[in-house]
């Protein structure tokens, strides 16, 4: 037998169609957010909350990914911002290429250049972290349902993680939310990520969300 | 098994450009914050070998924990987070170093 060294990062594929998808989405102005979280934590009930706000200020395109259906896509498009969906059929996580494919899909019916591009991952808070998508930053929205170690159990998602979103903050009383453990758990796998909590029911911090990812768009040269 | 086929085709693509016949062994290296969960790797890899160069090979993954490097002394630790503190000075200020790959180390092969 002979030994081969090889010392190969078995995404290398995945993450050259990623960096080709930075010089797309660069080309098109847009400033490239990769959302995370588990089924439910409430990324797409977060996008028609924020999305209505940003009309006039920011132009704005999704890419919504699912394992099936286009139901999140429909939502989305609901709100009047151009979104194409990607309906994995089977994977956990969206890929490059797939993305790839969408942003061409949807770059056709952009009328203008765009300033924030989000895409929505498949809900899942393991696989999507190994996937770079292209994007500039990865948000990771975790709910106050989940139990404030969320961050602990899975690091790989929020140790990537540039933003942490704390979603359904309307309901911490009621599930004896402790924010101190919360930000502790954040703080252990993720100390430079910024942390906002929201509630896209009742609007609380989404003013805030707005105001640290359009500023941020806008100083990447982008947006 | 997105990866367990990727980390084949890339096996497989090696394997042939050394003229090889068969794949032997392989050796992975995967970080504990990489995302990737070993025990259905393992399961997958065998799965994705059948009918190929691949098939029976054995795949020995190596775990990596989550290694820092303290940024104020520069001592290099295995830890939980990053609230951790240094073992050497005690200062909790640190960048990972390791435990966040997925890399395809090496593999065997057999020419004949």
């Amino acid at each position: 037998m002979t030994e081969i060294p090889l010392e190969q990062r078995v995404l290398a594929r995945n993450d050259a169609v990623a960096d080709a998808n930075r010089e797309l989405f660069r080309q098109a102005g847009a400033y490239a957010v990769n959302l995370i979280s588990s089924p439910g934590a409430g990324k797409t009930t977060l996008l028609e909350a924020t999305l209505g706000r940003l009309a006039g200020r920011a132009r704005v395109a999704v890419v919504e990914g699912d394992v099936q259906t286009e139901n999140d896509a429909d939502r989305v498009a609901a709100t009047g911002v151009p979104v194409e969906a990607i309906v994995t059929g089977g994977a956990c996580h969206l890929d490059a290429a797939m993305v790839r494919r969408a942003f061409r899909r949807l770059d056709e019916r952009l009328d203008g250049p765009l300033d924030l591009l989000i895409i929505e991952n498949v809900g899942n808070l393991v696989c999507p972290s190994s996937y770079d998508l292209g994007e500039d930053e990865k948000v990771a929205l975790v709910s106050v349902t989940e139990g404030e170690d969320k961050p602990l159990k899975y690091p790989s998602t929020f140790h990537t993680a540039d933003l942490v979103v704390i979603s359904k903050i309307d309901l911490a009383e009621a599930v004896g939310f402790d924010r101190a453990a919360a930000r502790a758990a954040i703080t252990a796998v993720a100390p430079r990520a910024a942390v906002v909590e929201v509630s896209a029911r009742t609007g609380e911090g989404i003013a805030d969300l707005l105001g640290r990812l359009l500023p941020v768009a806008a100083a990447s040269g982008r947006g | 098994m997105g990866i367990a086929l990727e980390v084949a085709r890339l096996v497989e693509e090696e394997a042939r450009r050394a003229g090889a016949v068969r794949v032997g062994r392989a050796g992975l290296r995967v970080g504990r914050w990489s995302g990737v969960e070993v025990e259905s790797l393992r399961f997958a890899l065998e799965v994705v070998a059948e009918g190929t160069l691949l098939e029976g090979w054995t795949v020995d993954v190596e775990i990596v924990e989550p290694t820092f490097r303290c940024r104020e002394c520069g001592e290099t630790y295995v830890g939980e987070g990053y609230l951790d503190p240094c073992p050497r000075c005690a200062a909790r200020g640190a960048e990972l170093v390791a435990g966040d790959e997925l890399t395809l180390a090496r593999i065997e092969v057999e020419d004949r």
